[in-house]
């Protein structure tokens, strides 16, 4: 009788120091810093000033898409007298012969940019290192260097208490980054994947890669705070004035009711990408002289100084042209 | 392939199907109206030919003329075109600021002469236009004003008026004895030449629509004749047989019918009357006791301007065809004469008098929108290119040594230049674009 009551008093010790060993304390809850939303709208022309973000934010470039193929700059060969020539920017873009160079990844090699979590360490560290210390100051008495070293000792203890827990963070960092790692092979699968959906569907435009921010809302992505509504209209009076600044008037079309709409997309830096396209369609050879004046204003007018971290918002553009609304008729 | 990976490749796919979020979307409105920069590349040719030379100078001058186009210096040019049918080298036409690029070649053989061009969009490498004519050499200047014509089309949005011709009397002597000739050549001043001997004081020549046939009015030994002039035939005949004084005719768009006034049997009234050429047989459109005369017709021949001094002054009416229906629109200051309806039909183009000067004007067919797109000593007498964008008239230097010269103008006001002629000339008409 007197052994089984041992053993059971024996398990029941082991399962209740196990529970205390194995369920430790609960993980704490993590906050996550609010991501701020207010934005800050510059004057488009004014290269020095940014959008002011979150902190967390800021550090974090927002990553092109990769893009499989490479722009298409160069004009295609002309056609003869018989051939019409109609372009689009949808047209599917001839491969340049020469294989693209492949862009540089703007995004920091990970070896030189620690991560989220290893940086907290770093700043964890830096707080708990002992002061500098300070210039030795004259003695006055012993009782003076007594506090000073139960100061020392104490603080001592301190150091040792926290150099514990740092270790314990830092391997719960190096946890995360094996992780991420396996993460970061898995995205690169699901790119190649999407880079051989992207061959059969013959697109050239299209991300090849997922986003990496988990659900973070990217800097361009916070229209539905409103505040994109403005940056969005200003960027669209920026692109109309820009290109009214080019637009060579026919002479026909300052009098007559002619509205023509062109699509193009830009690239990152300004360019137009591929030709511009001709969405509206009209025999009327004003119609015709309107839109080669449309077209010409979009290229001649490349590059366009839009803000770099608002891509999103001015590489997908459409243009109405109605020279008439200024001239009268 | 993993359940999850085929799902979020499928949810992809939408995701490229689906509009951008973040299009932009504006409205241009007006830009700028500067002269359209164009190189023209000296066409290709065998050594030595002065056709090629004389084709590219041609429609550079032309186009130059319209104030719409801005041809750029042959000595800038960066690339020497010397194959017609390879694609230029549209970064060195970038280079030299052309908007627009046109290429050429002349080919000589059995006698005949293949004039082809192209015409490019410099920034997109899009070929606009191309023709190729084939004639005798001794017609490479029209074949040039045909090319120019294309290209004005394919660039302003209006119909080109370079390949046309203009009659006109030319004026010759001292002031008080001018001998006055009809006369015609090429829109460009090119070519001109006489077609009768002087003789007879020749007055207003119009072409017919199929600018084969000219009337003028001419006054003789006798009195003021209406006549007909056959450019083929060089022949011509008089119109009608009045006993008083007929003057001012003009064409009716169908060229059946002339319009023209004749003198009262008192000699002070004029009215204005319509001649079927095939029956001869006469309609009087008005019947006011005044000065009625300068009839034209709109271009559907519905209508008929004229000018009047029933209220007093010149002034200017419209009426239907028929005679009905007569209503002044001119109400400025001044009196105004000579209206001729725009080929067009949107404006009336008229000569204003009043405070000591001749303006050269337009207005639209109800009266409204009066503008004057030139004024000074003596202007007088309005003609209209066929795409109704350019006014040619006659100015008078003033001086015992002055007389009159042709000059045209934009209908914007702009652009006012004088037309080369080789001695004084006056009363100018514009033909329509010839075949």
């Amino acid at each position: 009788m007197k052994k089984p009551a041992t053993i059971s008093i024996g398990l029941h010790a082991a399962i209740l120091f196990a529970a205390l060993v194995g369920f430790s304390a609960p993980k704490p809850f993590e906050v996550k810093p609010i991501e701020a939303i207010q934005v800050d709208i510059s004057n488009i022309s004014d290269k020095t000033q940014q959008m002011a973000t979150a902190k967390e934010a800021a550090p974090k470039p927002d990553k092109p898409a990769v893009k499989p193929t490479a722009v298409v700059k160069d004009v295609p060969p002309a056609p003869k007298v018989a051939d019409e020539v109609k372009t689009a920017a949808h047209e599917p873009v001839k491969p340049d012969p020469t294989p693209p160079e492949p862009k540089p990844d703007p995004t920091p090699p990970e070896a030189k940019t620690p991560p989220p979590d290893a940086k907290a360490l770093t700043d964890l560290l830096k707080k708990t290192e002992p002061p500098k210390p300070e210039e030795p100051k004259p003695v006055a008495d012993e009782a003076l260097k007594k506090l000073l070293d139960e100061q020392q000792a104490a603080e001592d203890q301190k150091k040792a208490e926290e150099k514990k827990k740092a270790d314990d963070l830092k391997k719960k960092a190096e946890l995360k980054k094996k992780a991420d790692e396996k993460k970061k092979r898995a995205e690169e699968l699901a790119a190649a994947e999407a880079m051989l959906l992207n061959k059969i569907q013959g697109e050239s435009t299209a991300p090849a890669k997922p986003s990496k921010d988990n659900g973070t809302p990217k800097l361009a992505a916070k229209d539905n705070q409103g505040n994109d509504a403005a940056m969005s209209a200003t960027i669209v009076d920026a692109l109309v004035s820009k290109v009214k600044g080019c637009m060579n008037v026919p002479p026909a079309a300052r009098e007559a009711n002619i509205a023509v709409r062109i699509h193009f997309l830009l690239n990152q830096d300004g360019s137009v990408n591929g030709q511009p396209e001709i969405q509206s369609m009209n025999s009327d050879p004003i119609f015709d002289a309107t839109a080669r004046a449309a077209v010409a204003a979009i290229l001649e007018c490349q590059k366009y100084e839009l803000p770099p971290d608002q891509y999103e918002l001015w590489k997908d553009n459409t243009l109405d042209f109605n020279p008439n609304l200024l001239f009268g008729t | 392939m993993t359940f999850q990976l085929r799902a979020f490749l499928i949810l992809l796919m939408f995701g490229f199907m689906a509009p951008s979020a973040f299009a932009v979307n504006g409205t241009v409105t007006g830009g700028k109206i500067d002269p359209l920069p164009i190189a023209i590349a000296p066409f290709i040719s065998s050594a030595g030919d002065e056709v090629a030379a004389t084709v590219a100078g041609v429609i550079a001058n032309d186009l130059a003329h319209s104030g719409y186009f801005n041809p750029l210096p042959p000595d800038s040019f960066i690339e020497k075109v010397s194959n017609f049918e390879a694609a230029p080298q549209f970064d060195s036409w970038k280079q030299v600021q052309a908007r627009d690029l046109v290429v050429g070649q002349v080919i000589n053989q059995g006698g005949k002469a293949t004039i082809a061009f192209k015409l490019y969009d410099v920034n997109t490498g899009q070929l606009v236009a191309g023709t190729s004519f084939t004639a005798s050499p001794k017609s490479a200047r029209r074949i040039a004003h045909k090319i120019a014509d294309l290209i004005y089309k394919s660039t302003t949005g209006f119909e080109g008026y370079f390949d046309t011709r203009v009659v006109y009397v030319d004026e010759s002597g001292p002031k008080n004895q001018r001998i006055k000739r009809l006369a015609i050549m090429d829109q460009d001043g090119f070519g001109a030449r006489t077609l009768t001997n002087g003789k007879d004081i020749l007055l207003t020549p119009r072409f017919s629509p199929n600018s084969q046939e000219i009337t003028y009015a001419s006054i003789g030994a006798e009195a003021a004749r209406v006549y007909l002039f056959n450019l083929d035939t060089g022949q011509k005949e008089i119109v009608g047989d009045f006993p008083n004084m007929s003057f001012a005719p003009r064409f009716s768009p169908d060229g059946q019918n002339v319009v023209m006034s004749l003198q009262s049997d008192d000699g002070r009234d004029a009215n204005i009357f319509e001649m079927d050429l095939r029956s001869k047989q006469m309609h009087q459109l008005t019947n006011v006791p005044a000065i009625n005369t300068a009839p034209s017709f709109s271009p559907d021949g519905s209508r008929i301007t004229f000018e009047s001094d029933r209220g007093g002054t010149q002034q200017i009416y419209v009426m239907n065809a028929d005679g009905s229906a007569q209503n002044r629109i001119s109400f400025g200051k001044g009196r105004y004469s000579t209206p001729v309806w725009s080929p067009d039909g949107k404006y009336i183009a008229f000569t204003k008098q009043g405070e000591g000067k001749f303006g050269i004007g337009v207005m639209a067919p109800d009266g409204s929108g009066e503008r004057i797109l030139t004024e000074g000593f003596h202007n007088e007498g309005p003609t209209w290119s066929p795409n109704s964008r350019v006014v040619m008239f006659f100015r008078e230097q003033p001086g015992e040594s002055g007389g009159p010269q042709l000059f045209s103008v934009d209908i914007s006001g702009y652009n006012e230049q004088r037309v080369p002629t080789p001695q004084f000339s006056s009363d100018p008409a514009w033909s329509p674009l010839l075949n």
